[in-house]
């Protein structure tokens, strides 16, 4: 019983951590959201 | 002043400016001089900083499958029977598989985050790296200025302001310029006049006049009387006028200009802007029209390459 204990908290685990990576993919950032992000972190909001 | 002839290294351009950035894996300094060794405790361990944060995302990633695979091999050590146990593996297997598969898929996502974090977990280091980059470039003005050109080429990916892209143009005024080196322009546009930049404007026009777009033309007409002020200032706006008549569309946005200096151009540039307004008879506007029959009439009335009709294309 305890096996099967362990595979339920697997499957658990398994499905909460793909659906946490599949759900976030969306909010990344994209490369150019880093890019001016960079840019704004070294020039300020006035220089692109 | 006697000026230098120089052969730049290549210059690789950048899609995004982060991909000139470089982090030390050993004590996280972020330099952008493409050197070797780590500015700040000499390693050679500076690494792309896409590079650095695929790893962190990747090691993040790595230890979500390994305690999925430990709670797989419990399950098996768990089990009583060898049924239960090939159970227990296979769906183990196939959990794990699931995880690894949908890890692949959010790889680049997963990356991005990671660099995003990594580039604003620190900004006033990041900052103050680049500035120390700067510094350590500008070190170098009087000994090697070829060096210190590049170096802040490659720095002006990051930092964009008005003093490095004077720094840029005052240095490439020492430097002989030839047509085959791989020269900007637009990058080096600066807000307020500068009579260097309007010196290196009048070097393109003669040697890469393809560089000379809208913007140039733009600053060229915001500063014309600055510029006309300058000893060379009228063959600096003839030139800028000769780079109008590459292409109709220029001569049709900046026909104030064109028309000005006309009288100044050389004659094949002078042929090119007659072809166009012969080709385009209605769209040149009254002065530019007259201007041009003015000096034709004047200089090459009796010129036969004027006679000819044009056979050549429009992007000249
Ligand atoms: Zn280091």
């Amino acid at each position: 019983m305890l096996a099967y204990g362990c595979l339920g908290i697997l499957f658990l685990y398994a499905a909460v951590r793909a659906g946490f990576y599949w759900f976030r993919r969306n909010s990344a950032p994209t490369q150019q959201d880093i890019d001016n992000s960079l840019l704004t972190i070294l020039n300020g909001e006035s220089e692109r | 002043m006697k000026k230098i002839p120089v052969h730049f290294r290549p210059h690789q351009p950048v899609k995004y400016s982060y991909q000139k950035l470089t982090i030390c894996k050993s004590c996280q300094t972020f330099t952008a001089l493409g050197n070797q060794q780590c500015p700040a405790c000499g390693k050679s361990s500076l690494v792309p900083v896409e590079q650095h944060a695929a790893s962190t995302a990747k090691r993040s990633m790595h230890t979500s499958l390994l305690i999925a695979v430990f709670i797989g091999l419990v399950a098996i050590f768990l089990s009583h029977t060898l049924l239960q146990m090939v159970l227990c593996g296979a769906a183990g297997l196939s959990l794990v598989t699931l995880l690894w598969f949908v890890q692949r898929q959010v790889m680049a996502q997963e990356t991005n985050r990671a660099l995003l974090a990594l580039l604003q977990q620190d900004q006033e280091r990041l900052g103050q790296d680049m500035y120390r980059d700067w510094e350590t470039a500008f070190s170098n003005w009087d000994s090697d200025k070829q060096l210190t050109y590049e170096l802040l080429r490659e720095l002006s990916a990051l930092l964009r302001n008005d003093t490095i892209r004077l720094q840029q143009v005052a240095l490439l005024h020492y430097f002989v310029l030839r047509k085959d080196m791989d020269l900007v322009l637009e990058p080096l546009l600066i807000t307020n006049y500068d009579p260097l930049l309007a010196d290196y404007i009048g070097e393109l026009t003669k040697i890469k006049r393809d560089l000379i777009k809208d913007s140039t033309f733009q600053y060229v007409l915001n500063y014309e009387l600055e510029i006309l002020g300058l000893e060379n200032g009228q063959d600096i706006l003839a030139g800028v006028a000769g780079a109008a008549v590459r292409m109709k569309r220029y001569v049709l946005s900046y026909s104030g200009l064109v028309r000005r200096y006309a009288h100044k151009l050389p004659k094949d540039r002078f042929l090119r802007l007659y072809r166009i307004v012969q080709q385009n008879p209605h769209e040149m506007g009254e002065r530019l029209t007259s201007e041009v029959h003015r000096i034709y009439q004047e200089k090459y009335q009796w010129d036969p390459d004027f006679q000819e009709p044009s056979t050549r294309g429009s992007l000249i």
